[in-house]
């Protein structure tokens, strides 16, 4: 008898322990929102789809907003308990996910950070846009459209915010080297339409002979375009964006703004996804995996607009 | 003169015309493109549309008993969205933010405006049934409706910006009369009528009566739940006429417009002498605390001041010019 | 027959409540307890043109009647009948509309409207496009006032920029302004001067004759025979007994009802021994270019007596630190007080009472054992954490030295009447270890009762050796409890009077300077005093 519980007590190991390793690797695409942020939408359905084309089960959690930072910890505490292997992730902020994060690597499961990061390093990778390099793009592309000469204005995000500060360096530092080319003015327009416009009226009038505007994001540009065209500089003033939306695309279609820098959401949710489950198959070691990936950028044109739309945002 | 000097000081809003002189002088120093005609024009521009939410902020704070409307900003956001899918064809709002060359028609603009306006009120509406029969604190109340609106509002939006309206609709923002900016009129306008409500009818003084001493105008036989319904549907009004100006000015309209705007308004209406605690204050001092904020905003603007600088540099400019106003309070009280 | 005898009486009464009780009610006048009662079964009547006035203790029930009578709560249990017939559900707009009008304790102006504007507020003249019609406005508010003898009031001024007296002569303006039918008057005179006293009584005169019944709540027992036609008298909540005033055998015997035990003598005084001079102020500059010096020894207290308005308060908060002065000393047991701190003050052992209790001196919100901790904390705490249990000790000791009538320590405040508030103000005090004590009107709108105890326990105080300085409107008061009088004018010490030369008519004659003639007589200081 006893010898018999014995037997079914490793037939049923056996049996399950099979079962597991036929089980799909589950992961989890946890985001700030999808209503009304496309970018995110973007990044979630690019990491699902790319999950499962590779094999993987794979399903989106929101977060609900731009400030639900305590429902984003309970997703990531909870699917660790439903038992994913995978949590790719765009944390809300730096700081309030590290707890989960910790669990997460206690229980053995997976985290890659997409777009933006998070302290410690209980997190396999991060992958994002190199903000620095992306916008190093646009003051090299400054200089060839200027000539290396002439009077530019950036429009900065938000104060504070890492993301405007490396935008607004990457063009800044490097639009001056190797040029005589002079920055007039750096204003924030607080990643706001209408602040850029009233930024970019008000130092046009002490410097109605800029010739070059770097906007830090498509969020603002619109202002800036509108700015421009009411000071009667429309066409003359060339404007740079940033972020390779939707919207920026159409203005580099229609003329209205030189150029746009493209991030690429869809890639940044394909490479998270990818690195996560190869190193869950034992292709990469994790020791292997950089600590950041960028997942590059584009210089997006009038000449090569018409290519570059299916990847907006 | 002395005697004319004094009487300035006994106006209510003497402190504040101080400060945006005073400001003005400094940066005139410093700077040639303050003081000409363009920019002067720019700066009371800019200060068209939190002027106009700072009006309807006012009537709320003038409640009392902690009045306030955090949900402006985003009532602004939503009722321009509103605005905006009125006029653009939902499959075309979804597909392109570019919506340029739309159709100049008369009827669909002014439909779209009244959606606009209808959609404001009816937020503002929800906010006074829930503070005046729901009892819920206004801070509380508003704060529900400053999440839920912007959510809606990025909901049925998809988040897309869209850049392009008719022209005679932009017209409100950007156009002029007889050389007088269309924003700027329809600012002072407005509070010049919202100020002979507020001091030259019964609902003026009811209003003041409520903030003062609420069971006083209970038992002055004033309707009070009548009053804040009322006073929250007008104020949201206000704030969507501002997403009106807001729009037209920048020929766009963004699903995020307006993100942040209550704290200008409450900022200005403050600076502009209104109590927080109700029962004191005016709506042409909240139009010079929005003057005398998008100054300040220009002067940084045309300094380059860096970002760094520029939070606390304003925090300190709030303070002084409370500061100010209350100094010119005591005098005009005393003896 | 007996029930046709009651409906006509009924029918003869304005008003009439019949077995009417309140439980314990919350700000909008909802019932939070129906077995802690308000009101208990009380019957009460008014009739055409008559003063009827109201006596009781304060917490006896008088507020919580004439609330219920405004429509400002609703009863549990019994009925109201306004004019003969019985109303369901009275409310403020009910009352109003028949003509009910209040000039409440509490003072329920809007300071930021004018003086017009309050008295016809809701009521305002509409003249062309719907605008106010300023000028009828303020010509009908002129009216009212000078109806009151109030012409030095200016009807454009802001409520806020009026001082306390004239607040509350708006105040009746506005209820007379209604034309009342029914005008209830809760303790109208004690922020009045006598001049304005004589006024009012001659306006409540004149609309007896005119047919308006009038509901006087007082603390003042003399202004009962003056202008009242029938008493009724509250304690706890029940109806103890009416009767007409030319039937009133004798005061002692309305306070008995009133506080239902033998009247004891209400100025108690223990022979304390004097000691050190613990307060010493020299040339303190009070404003108005007076130079203030007096003294204070221990075991003393010593009355600061004058007309509102005469620089007692003015005095007593530059003294403590609430107020800068420019020149002058305070020395504390010999040792000078820096200026303008009142932390300081309270360190060399100085308290203060205020006047404006709802304002100044309590935190309406919080417990009896909080409230009383606010002073002494500091001294107990160990690197800013004060024991819980220490200061609950310490509040309870207190609370029992002091017979603060209460259901617990942990009470909220504000549930407590006035005498027992201030008996705890008193003992936040006393628990800091606080040796001189001003007290700044320490029996105002309390009642007999209560008053008797704040007394008692100054003697006690006293002769445990602390110093007293009582600034005081009620001369009585000062002449009953103080062992020397500073009297005060135009913010300066005009007369210093000690023992037998104490008495009403000496402090009358140098607080108003003898130049002052009032209505009733430089010496008929009657109606502020309390027997």
């Amino acid at each position: 008898m006893r010898r018999f519980m014995t037997l079914l007590a490793v037939a049923l190991i056996a049996i399950v322990a099979t079962l597991h390793a036929a089980e799909k690797p589950k992961v989890a695409v946890v985001v700030k929102t999808l209503t009304g942020d496309i970018f995110q939408l973007k990044l979630a359905e690019a990491a699902r789809d790319h999950a499962i084309s590779l094999g993987a089960e794979a399903e989106i959690y929101q977060a609900g907003g731009h400030t639900a930072v305590q429902k984003m910890v309970q997703i990531i505490e909870d699917v660790i308990v439903k038992g994913v292997d995978i949590i790719v992730i765009s944390p809300l902020d730096a700081k309030s996910v590290v707890p989960a994060f910790q669990l997460a690597k206690e229980e053995g499961v997976l985290v890659v950070c997409m777009d933006q990061s998070a302290d410690g390093d209980d997190f396999l990778t991060y992958v994002a846009t190199d903000n620095y390099a992306a916008a190093t793009l646009a003051a090299d592309y400054a200089k060839e459209i200027l000539g290396g000469k002439g009077k530019v204005m950036i429009i900065e995000g938000a104060p504070g915010s890492s993301t405007a500060i490396a935008r607004r360096d990457g063009f800044g530092h490097n639009v001056v080297k190797d040029s005589s080319i002079v920055i007039a003015a750096s204003q924030s327009g607080y990643w706001q339409n209408d602040k850029a416009m009233e930024a970019t009226q008000n130092v046009l009038q002490a410097n109605p002979d800029v010739d070059l505007i770097f906007c830090s994001s498509d969020v603002m540009v619109g202002g800036v375009v509108e700015a421009v065209k009411l000071a009667g500089k429309e066409g003359q003033m060339k404007i740079i964006s940033f972020d390779g939306s939707g919207f920026g695309m159409n203005l580099v279609k229609d003329g209205r703004i030189t150029a746009d820098i493209g991030q690429f959401p869809i890639k940044i949710g394909q490479i998270a996804v990818e690195t996560a489950l190869d190193v869950l198959s034992g292709k990469v070691k994790a020791e292997d995996v950089p600590r950041f990936i960028d997942s590059g950028n584009k210089l997006i044109t009038k000449d090569n607009v018409e290519e570059s739309l299916p990847d907006a945002f | 003169m002395p005697i004319t000097l004094r009487r300035l000081t006994m106006i209510k809003e003497a402190g504040i015309i101080g400060w945006i002189v005073v400001v003005g002088l400094l940066v005139s120093l410093l700077t040639p493109a303050f003081l000409t005609p363009a920019n002067l024009l720019n700066i009371i521009i800019q200060s068209s549309v939190v002027g106009i939410m700072a009006i309807g902020m006012t009537l709320v704070i003038l409640t009392g008993e902690g009045g306030i409307d955090l949900s402006a900003g985003s009532i602004l956001g939503i009722s321009s969205v509103a605005m905006a899918m009125a006029i653009i064809p939902v499959e075309l709002y979804r597909e392109t933010a570019l919506t340029l060359n739309l159709p100049n028609d008369m009827g669909t603009i002014v439909t779209a405006v009244a959606i606009c306006l209808v959609t404001g009120a009816l937020c503002g509406l929800v906010n006074g049934v829930l503070i005046a029969f729901v009892k819920l604190p206004p801070f509380i109340a508003t704060l529900a409706m400053m999440s839920a609106a912007r959510g809606i509002a990025a909901y049925i939006s998809a988040g897309i910006p869209t850049y392009g309206l008719p022209s005679r609709l932009v017209w409100v923002g950007q156009g002029d009369i007889l050389g007088f900016p269309v924003p700027v009129l329809l600012m002072l306008v407005l509070a010049a009528v919202v100020h002979l409500v507020l001091t030259r009818t019964t609902f003026g003084i009811a209003l003041f009566a409520l903030g003062g001493n609420r069971e006083t105008a209970r038992f002055s036989g004033i309707n009070v739940k009548a009053m804040l319904l009322v006073v929250y549907t007008l104020a949201a009004l206000f704030f969507a006429i501002a997403g009106i100006i807001m729009s037209a000015r920048g020929n766009q309209v963004h699903p995020d417009a307006g993100l942040g705007y209550e704290l200008y308004a409450i900022g200005a209406t403050v600076i502009g002498g209104t109590s927080m605690l109700g029962g004191r204050g005016g709506v042409l001092g909240a139009i010079l605390g929005a003057v005398f904020m998008a100054e300040v905003q220009n002067a940084i603007n045309l300094l380059n001041i860096p970002v760094a600088y520029m939070k606390p540099i304003l925090g300190l400019l709030i303070i002084l010019a409370v500061l100010l106003d209350q100094w010119q309070k005591k005098r005009s009280i005393g003896d | 027959m007996t029930a046709t005898a009651t409906a006509a009486t009924a029918a003869a009464d304005i008003i009439s409540l019949r077995g009417v009780s309140k439980g314990l009610y919350d700000l909008n006048g909802k019932t939070l307890n129906k077995h802690i009662r308000v009101l208990d079964d009380v019957d009460f009547s008014l009739r055409p043109g008559e003063v009827h006035v109201l006596l009781g203790e304060n917490g006896a029930g008088k507020s919580s009647l004439v609330k219920m009578i405004c429509g400002a709560i609703g009863p549990d249990a019994g009925t109201i009948c306004i004019d003969g017939r019985e109303v369901a559900n009275n409310d403020p707009h009910t009352a109003l509309s028949f003509g009910v009008a209040i000039v409440s304790q509490e003072f329920s102006l809007c300071p930021n409207l004018s003086v017009a504007e309050n008295v016809f507020l809701g009521r305002e003249p509409v003249g062309k496009a719907g605008f106010v019609d300023v000028a009828a406005l303020r010509a009908a508010a002129r009216v009212q006032l000078d109806r009151l003898g109030a012409a030095n009031i200016n009807v454009a001024a802001k409520v806020r920029s009026l001082a306390v007296a004239d607040q509350q002569l708006v105040e009746i303006a506005k209820a007379l302004s209604l034309d009342p039918r029914v005008l209830i008057l809760d303790e109208p005179t004690s922020t009045l001067t006598d001049n304005q006293v004589a006024n009012l009584f001659r306006v409540v005169r004149r609309l007896r004759e005119e047919g308006v019944s009038m509901i006087y709540i007082t603390h003042k027992l003399k202004e009962i025979f003056e202008i009242g036609d029938r008493v009724t008298v509250l304690r706890d909540g029940r109806s103890i007994r009416t009767v007409a005033v030319e039937e009133i055998d004798s005061v002692d015997g309305m306070i008995q009802l009133m506080i239902g035990s033998k009247l004891e003598n209400l100025f108690h005084k223990e022979k304390a021994s004097i000691g050190p001079v613990a307060l010493d102020v020299r040339d303190l500059d009070n404003g108005k270019g007076q130079k203030v010096s007096i003294t204070l020894r221990q075991g003393e207290i010593v009355g600061l007596a004058g007309i509102v308005g005469a620089g007692r308060t003015e005095l007593a908060r530059k003294i403590f630190g609430i107020d800068p002065y420019g020149s002058g000393e305070v020395r504390v047991f010999g040792t000078p007080l820096p200026k303008g701190s009142p932390k300081r003050a309270i360190q060399a052992g100085i308290g203060f009472i205020p006047e404006d209790r709802k304002r100044q001196g309590i935190v309406p919100l919080l417990s009896i054992a909080e409230n009383m901790n606010h002073v002494s904390m500091r001294k107990m705490s160990r690197r800013g954490f004060v024991s819980k249990r220490s200061r609950r000790l310490l509040a309870t000791e207190y609370v029992d030295k002091l017979r603060v009538a209460a259901a617990s320590i942990d009470q909220e405040i504000r549930y407590l009447s006035g005498g027992n508030q201030q008996k705890v103000i008193l003992g936040k005090w006393l628990s800091a270890g606080t040796r001189i004590i001003i007290l700044d009107e320490p029996t105002r709108g309390i009642d007999v009762s209560a008053k008797s105890a704040i007394y008692r326990l100054m003697g006690e105080l006293a002769a445990g050796g602390a110093a007293i300085l009582m600034i005081s409107s009620e001369l009585q008061e000062i002449v009953g409890m103080s062992d020397r009088v500073y009297v005060m004018r135009n913010f300066g010490i005009s007369a210093t009077l000690e023992g037998e030369a104490i008495s009403g008519e000496a402090i009358l004659n140098s607080a108003m300077g003898g130049d002052e003639i009032t209505d009733n007589g430089p010496l008929g200081g009657s109606s502020t005093t309390t027997v």
